[in-house]
């Protein structure tokens, strides 16, 4: 059975197993700098907390327009709620499925579906999107969302604040997904792009020394660990405005730090 | 001042992990191969691609299973077994004993699906073995897919085998589950499935409950629909357990008065339960010698509750005994009370200054009354012979 031809080429999970590692910041400034590379790109917020919404500029949802009514549709036929996003600011190709608080609600009823944690794939596949890239933005739990996702992705990218919490939770979502891969029967399994630092402050010890921890994970684990993405109030002005840094402060020196992961995933596309 | 490499040990144990994931992918592939070659009829690479495929899973992965629950795979190619094949396998395994294990997939119920090892099977069979070694394999959505008979996921995902575990471990495996599954804080999930237990009982449905365990996963949704739908089961959480327990073939009500009754054993049971074999059904009894209903420190209680609970152990008491000693321990025999007569009689002599202060007639006096008692009481205590 082969599923990968009527699917987007490349399915791109951003988990974490804390809130506030940066998923969201991650996932709009990943979609628009794609989009630069003429790849389009479709956005699903699977947080009840919705922050992609805001990330983008876009009008609070009303209700029928959220990814928990897709995922609650018995009678789906394909009506992926997609909404276009930055067109004021003349971007095109990148669109966004909103999520909401009723999320919560769509997660505990998966799990008495008999295919629940495969419901998104299925849905994907039986009603491909012509984007070429989705990006799912997870909230920051190992739950039923999160297995959503993965079941549905092709590659998996981990932010991780240099913080202890958040590093050590890294460390456990790595277990898990090795889990995940068995529990779920993955075939094939989703790739780790790698963990992506977040807000990191060079001024702050603990950062600098998680930093250089973390770098022995490419030679250990053969897992990358991109360049850390800084803390910039940059990015949170930005996302107050609903645009990525980029068309907020196009010559920000913070913009540039996504370079090596836009990288790493168009070696993806391109070997595809 | 973070710990050096604090990093560094949790990449040598998610190592472990990606090692065990890998070696999953590869008996995965080999799976596959096997399975294309048997559709394509060719019998050539299949049994080297078995062996690959038993060396990864290693021999620690070898269960003993009963042969009457293991199913023959209609999938596969070879159906015709000749009587005579079978018999001379079966004389070989009397002989020399089963050298590998067969292959199969987990199924619901326990049982089993063969995917290689048909005909020692059957050979098993007729030379009367009642069980065989048996390594169950980890498979793939391709393979599930092709494979309708696998489609239970819930059963095969708890590797677990629920009957080797005891009562305790199992009680603290499945909050431990539930937690994590669902996001309900540990310490509630007792208190939620009681609460729903209790309805039942109320409401006369516990006997419904227990035929939804033996249901398949498509009833038991529409069972829980439908207790939804009495008021049986009145919130999210409630159904989540519900569901989580009667997919693993586990009845709510049993798990809540039983199992997890003893998450509330003190630490020192647990461990006993654990590390000394003390039974689950002792360790309750053993529960009751609280500090406070000994007046005593806690240090001391544990000091007790150890003492008795090696006299359980090493002495293979049965429940009744244990359930005996508990009681004396708690409620010792009472000192008997003597007559108010002579325990002021003996208080009050018992307040006599002797000193050369007292007037030796005085003394005296009382020398003499106290002889003739005591001489009454030994012709008492001689006649009646205490």
């Amino acid at each position: 059975m082969k599923l990968d031809n009527s699917m987007a080429r490349m399915r791109i999970a951003i988990l974490s197993n804390a809130g506030g590692a940066g998923k969201s910041t991650l996932a709009v400034h990943l979609a628009f700098l794609l989009s630069r590379l003429k790849q389009s790109v479709a956005l699903f917020d699977l947080d009840p907390q919705g922050s992609l919404t805001q990330f983008t500029g876009s009008e609070k949802p009303l209700p029928s327009s959220t990814l928990s009514a897709i995922l609650g549709d018995d009678n789906f036929l394909g009506n992926w709620r997609l909404k276009e996003v930055w067109t004021e600011q003349k971007v095109s190709g990148i669109y966004l499925i909103q999520g909401s608080i009723a999320l919560e609600q769509t997660a505990r009823e998966l799990v008495l579906h008999p295919r629940g944690a495969y419901l998104l794939k299925d849905l994907l596949q039986d009603y491909p999107l012509n984007q070429d890239i989705l990006i799912f933005d997870c909230p920051g739990t190992l739950g039923t969302l999160t297995t959503l996702a993965l079941t549905a992705a092709t590659h998996i990218l981990i932010p991780v604040q240099l913080e202890p919490k958040s590093t050590g939770g890294a460390m456990e979502l790595l277990k898990w997904l090795y889990d995940q891969f068995a529990k779920l029967r993955l075939e094939p399994r989703p790739k780790i792009l790698g963990l992506v630092p977040s807000q990191y402050d060079r001024y702050t010890a603990i950062h600098r020394n998680y930093l250089e921890q973390l770098q022995p994970i490419k030679a250990q684990l053969n897992l990358t660990c991109f360049p850390a993405i800084r803390n910039s109030k940059e990015f949170k002005n930005a996302s107050e405005v609903g645009l990525p840094l980029h068309l907020h402060r196009p010559s920000h020196e913070a913009g540039g730090d996504f370079k090596e992961i836009v990288s790493a995933i168009k070696n993806e596309i391109e070997r595809r | 001042m973070i710990k050096k490499n604090a990093l560094s040990e949790q990449f040598a144990e998610i190592g472990a992990y990606q090692e065990l994931d890998e070696a999953r992918q590869r008996i995965e592939q080999l799976v596959l191969e096997v399975t294309e070659l048997r559709k394509a009829k060719q019998e050539e690479g299949q049994q080297e691609k078995l062996d690959r495929i038993l060396q990864e899973v290693g021999r620690s992965a070898i269960e003993r299973v009963l042969l009457d629950l293991i199913d023959p795979n209609p999938q596969q190619g070879r159906k015709t077994f000749h009587k005579q094949e079978i018999a001379s396998l079966g004389r070989s395994l009397e002989r020399d004993g089963q050298n590998e294990p067969i292959l199969t997939y987990k199924q619901e119920n326990d049982r089993h699906l063969i995917f290689d090892g048909e005909r020692r099977w059957r050979a098993a069979k007729e030379i009367g073995w009642s069980d065989i070694e048996v390594v169950a394999l980890p498979i793939s959505e391709k393979i599930l897919l092709e494979q309708p008979e696998t489609l239970r996921r819930k059963t095969l995902i708890s590797s677990r085998h629920k009957e080797k575990l005891n009562a305790l471990d199992l009680a603290e495996s499945l909050i431990a589950e539930i937690s994590a599954e669902y996001g309900i804080s540990r310490e509630r999930i007792p208190t939620i499935l009681n609460s729903a237990i209790v309805r039942f009982n109320r409401a006369k449905q516990l006997n419904r409950l227990s035929k939804s365990v033996t249901h398949s996963q498509e009833e038991q949704a529409s069972d829980l629909d439908s207790f939804r739908a009495e008021n049986l089961l009145k919130s999210k959480e409630e159904s989540q357990i519900f569901a989580y327990l009667l997919s693993l073939q586990l009845n709510p009500a049993s798990i809540a008065m039983q199992e997890f009754q003893y998450l509330n054993l003190f630490d020192d049971l647990k461990l006993a339960i654990r590390e000394l074999d003390l039974k689950v059904t002792h360790a309750k009894f053993v529960q009751r010698l609280t500090a406070e209903k000994l007046k005593v420190s806690e240090s001391e209680a544990k000091v007790i509750r150890g003492r008795l609970i090696q006299e359980i152990v090493e002495q293979d008491w049965s429940i009744a005994q244990t359930r005996q000693r508990v009681n004396e321990i708690l409620n010792p025999p009472q000192p008997t009370q003597f007559s108010k007569e002579i325990s002021a009689a003996i208080a009050s002599i018992t307040k006599i200054k002797v000193s050369p202060e007292e007037e030796p007639e005085a003394l005296k006096a009382l020398e003499t009354t106290l002889k003739k008692k005591l001489k009454e009481i030994a012709k008492l205590f001689n006649s009646t012979s205490h």
